[in-house]
């Protein structure tokens, strides 16, 4: 009966990953007055089925936020932004809701800068996990453009924070947070040269000592002609394979990946094999291609590439070209270039393809879904190439691709998307949630409308594995229910 | 809640020899859960609300009757949606145990009503207007009447000790109180940290309830022993069934979830079993301030007192008085048979297929429970077809213990997927279908999901 306080403000809600893997959901509201300058807030969390876990009462600013949580299968910790006193805070809680570790960060750039809104539009505030070693964080440095990682452990109490600084100059440096563990992190750097038109970027692959944030080594991923940028990477002994996207140019924002690329490189930086092969080579058993492109001129906008429980990667893609939108050019022409847009980009199939570690696929897949247009781009951006029409639109949220879950023991891996199909033949087109579902070595997919035909309004959150949570309003009873929809493929 | 699966050993002994019963009325119809004196039953409700207002102070009286009114509600939804059994051999079986109690101990039979919950939970209780229920898995639990009829006499002793209504006024009087209604106006007047000050305040009001209920279940123990002497059973083994209470926590299922497939020849993966690792933030908000017969006052210490008491004063008589051992076991029978299907309608058909499971390890050729495990296998699948498992599977059960078989059931439940699902019923409609006597539509539906 205590826990149904009522008279609360909800700041936060969210979910609570391990990495991939969906642990829980948190509640952070302010609860009372603590003194003139402080709150009472309290922290709420429920496991994957919605079970209370506990509730931790915690004394902070007014302007606190909860932006992001991590668990690393002993401690929770959480991020909190104190708009205020403009500091970041990394608060690590055991299981018993007490802290046991912390670390606090003075930001060192101005929030409304240009350059850390170019920074916080690609780099997403995620807490990363180190498997049970701790969390890591990046935050925007704008002195040199670049970022600090802060690092902290519950069980070793450890923490400290590093800023990256290389040499030369680079309008923006964007981390992509690759694997780490009790030793070394491993980051991958963005170094994009000008503006996005340019959209040249130099890679490297940074390696963080987990143990005092010292730098190992920073390798560059530009080999020979192939510009790789990475977006996984996984410890084998003393090897480390990092798997990526390969590039025949330093434009890897505007132009489509040429293939896959396997870089083996020992634990100093040290290149010891490396495997590229493009999608035309090998996709071309699985997919129709034709002028060495997919079908109709479609290409794959990748959103993903995950590694299995049995060393294999599956990436997840979709199929998209530009298309010039009739009624945009005639706004366009009637408003004397003040009018909608012109181009917009033509989103079709789920594309999963399973790759060994050489490169070569093992199967691919293309799972229908009913093609559609995306929003207009505003004229300013229309001339641009679609690959990074595609990049935009999927920051804009108008991609269809939704989120990638797995299994603790990665067996099962799932790509979520949104479609808008008749679910049957004589069923009515509705907004469906669509999965598709790794396990066994097989690719299966089902779909359910999103909406709950008798709910007002229905929202989904990502669930544990094959299940996603669909939060239903129904506003004539004033209801609010809680559904945990088990996928059935 | 707590011991809705605790199917304890000792029941497996009898159960044999109620396998042996040539016939056992299984099947209850629709009209077993309609009370007819129901009209009466309303009147009987109001009259007694309005001879506890009329002795009220005027101050308490809107609240105690919103309370009751509340409660009366509650009580006559539950009837009308099949919470009570009123069938022909369980109802006037324990109905007999408990007017035997009244007469002998000279009580007015219309001061009483007597009900049988459908739950499984191994408990009775009772209401302020002399309303006193016993559940299915006090029943099932139970070794024998005059175990059954002990627990009934305490029930009566905290309804004749007036122990709800003393409750319920004795709170309200405190929560009109000026010494309270001044502490509640000082923590509000208060710019900080008022909310954990009025939680702090009724936390602790719960605590000193908490701990003058106990107090009742010791006085309502003294009655009912009072009570139990002016019957003709024995105070010999009356003690042992606070064993029985204490061990209704404890998850000693018939059968295992693991079993009950090998034994279909069914190969389950036991990972799809292996409930995750639970994760914790300090200690989760209990939802309820548990009460029930065998959470009251530590059982041993109960125990001890009652054996104590017994054995200074002892008490001569039978173990059964208005049936005998096969009676009370055909009754047992009919108690697991419909406090499963108690879960079925319900809707909870997890636990209703947990159920079933350990009514099959007790009747293994029974061709009601066959037929009833196919038909809720199916409406699994289609549930789990049309997205809605949820609706009929729970996912928030919190396990008990790593050996929790139920919750072992529902963490396959969870992890099966449709195509494994149909599988598994397929296997099993193949194993028994000679047993099976499945419905047409079950059948139909089934050969649906197939294709």
């Amino acid at each position: 009966m205590f826990s149904e306080v009522k008279d609360v403000t909800l700041r936060n809600v969210g979910v609570i990953k391990q990495n991939n893997v969906i642990k829980g959901y948190f509640n952070f509201y302010q609860f009372d007055k603590a003194d003139k300058k402080n709150l009472i807030y309290k922290l709420n969390l429920v496991d994957e089925n919605l079970n209370d876990l506990g509730t931790k009462e915690i004394i902070g600013p007014k302007a606190w936020e909860l932006v992001s949580t991590g668990y690393d299968g002993k401690n929770f910790c959480f991020k909190f932004w104190d708009e205020k006193a403009k500091t970041i805070d990394l608060k690590v809680y055991d299981q018993d809701a007490n802290e046991v570790a912390s670390s606090e960060l003075k930001i060192n750039y101005k929030p409304g800068s240009h350059d850390y809104k170019m920074y916080s539009d690609l780099t997403p505030p995620e807490l990363y996990i180190l498997g049970n070693n701790g969390f890591v964080d990046y935050t925007f440095n704008e002195p040199n453009n670049a970022f600090i990682i802060s690092y902290v452990d519950g069980t070793s109490k450890a923490s400290w924070q590093t800023t990256y600084e290389p040499e030369g100059k680079s309008k923006v440096m964007l981390p992509t947070f690759l694997n780490g563990n009790g030793d070394v992190i491993l980051t991958a750097v963005s170094r994009v040269e000008k503006g996005w038109n340019n959209g040249k970027s130099d890679v490297s692959v940074l390696a963080t000592s987990t143990k005092d944030g010292s730098q190992l080594f920073d390798m560059s991923t530009e080999i020979g002609d192939n510009h790789i940028v990475p977006i996984n990477a996984v410890f084998e002994g003393d090897k480390i394979t990092i798997i990526g996207l390969n590039y025949k140019s330093k434009k890897v924002y505007t132009t489509a990946p040429d293939g896959m690329a396997f870089l083996e490189v020992d634990r100093t930086g040290k290149l010891l094999k490396s495997n590229f092969k493009t999608f035309e080579e090998s996709l071309s058993k699985y997919l129709p291609m034709e002028d060495h492109r997919l079908k109709d001129g479609y290409y794959l906008y990748i959103h993903d590439i995950v590694r299995t429980n049995h060393n294999t990667n599956i990436v997840v893609a979709e199929k998209f070209k530009k298309v010039a939108d009739g009624l945009g050019i005639a706004m366009a022409v009637l408003s004397q270039g003040n009018g909608g847009g012109v181009a917009k980009l033509k989103i079709e199939n789920m594309v999963v393809i399973e790759y060994d570690m050489n490169g070569n696929v093992i199967q691919a897949k293309e799972i229908p879904k009913v093609s559609g247009n995306s929003g207009g781009f505003p004229q300013y951006v229309g001339l641009l190439q679609p690959y990074l029409l595609a990049f935009m639109a999927n920051g804009w949220g108008w991609m269809d691709y939704m989120y990638t879950l797995k299994s603790d023991d990665n067996s099962e891996i799932t790509f979520s998307f949104v479609d808008y199909d008749r679910l049957d033949a004589d069923a009515k087109k509705t907004r469906n949630f669509g999965q598709i579902r790794y396990k066994n070595n097989q690719f299966t997919v089902d779909k359910f409308p999103i909406k709950n035909p008798k709910a007002t309004f229905s929202h989904l959150f990502p669930a544990k594995t094959n299940h996603v949570l669909q939060v239903n309003y129904y506003k004539k009873e004033k209801k609010l229910s809680m559904d945990m929809i088990k996928l059935n493929n | 809640m707590q011991s809705k699966f605790a199917f304890v050993s000792y029941i497996i002994s009898f159960i044999f020899f109620l396998g042996c019963l040539s016939q056992v009325a299984c099947a209850q119809t629709n009209s077993n859960y309609v009370y007819k004196d129901l009209e009466a039953y309303k009147l009987f409700l109001e009259r007694t609300k309005k001879a506890t207002d009329d002795r009220l102070e005027k101050k308490v009286r809107k609240d105690y009757d919103k309370i009751i009114e509340e409660k009366n509600t509650d009580l006559i939804k539950r009837l009308g949606q099949k919470g009570f059994l009123f069938d022909t051999v369980t109802y006037p079986y324990l109905s007999r145990i408990f007017n035997q109690i009244l007469e002998k101990n000279s009580l007015d039979k219309n001061r009483f009503h007597f009900f049988v919950d459908r739950s499984s939970d191994v408990n009775a209780y009772s209401y302020e207007d002399g309303t006193i229920v016993c559940d299915l898995g006090l029943v099932t639990t139970m070794e024998n009447e005059s175990q059954l009829a002990m627990s009934l006499c305490h029930e009566l002793g905290h309804y004749l000790l007036n122990h709800v209504n003393n409750s319920i006024i004795k709170q309200l009087e405190k929560y009109n109180s000026p010494e309270f209604i001044a502490q509640i106006k000082a923590i509000k007047k208060q710019n900080y940290d008022t909310k954990d000050k009025l939680e702090a305040l009724l936390m602790n009001d719960a605590f000193d309830r908490r701990y003058h209920s106990r107090d009742q279940e010791r006085a309502a123990d003294s009655l009912g022993i009072v009570l139990y002497r002016n019957t003709a059973y024995d105070g010999k083994n009356i003690s042992h069934m606070f064993d029985l209470l204490g061990a209704a926590d404890e998850i000693r299922p018939a059968c295992s979830i693991q079993n009950f497939f090998k034994q279909e020849s069914i190969n389950i993966n036991e990972e799809l079993l292996r409930p995750p690792k639970r994760m914790s933030f300090g200690a989760a908000t209990k939802k309820e301030i548990v009460d029930s017969l065998k959470t009251h006052p530590d059982c041993s210490q109960r125990r001890m007192a009652m054996q104590f008491c017994f054995s200074k004063n002892p008490k001569h008589g039978s173990d059964y008085v208005v049936g005998n051992e096969q009676r009370l076991s055909a009754v047992k029978k009919i108690a697991l048979f419909d406090e499963a299907a108690y879960s079925k309608d319900s809707n909870d058909l997890g636990f209703y297929f947990y159920q079933l499971i350990q009514n099959n390890s007790f009747f293994p050729s029974d061709k009601q429970v066959k037929s009833e495990i196919f038909d809720t296998m199916v409406s699994i699948c289609s549930h789990q077809k049309s997205h809605t498992l949820y609706s009929i599977v729970s996912n928030q059960y919190i396990a008990k213990s790593d050996n929790d078989e139920y919750n072992k059931l529902l963490k396959l439940l969870d992890n099966l997927d449709m195509k494994e699902m149909i599988q598994i019923t397929s296997s099993y409609y193949q194993n028994n279908k000679s047993l099976i006597t499945a419905s047409a539509e079950a059948i139909n539906n089934f050969n649906k999901l197939k294709n």
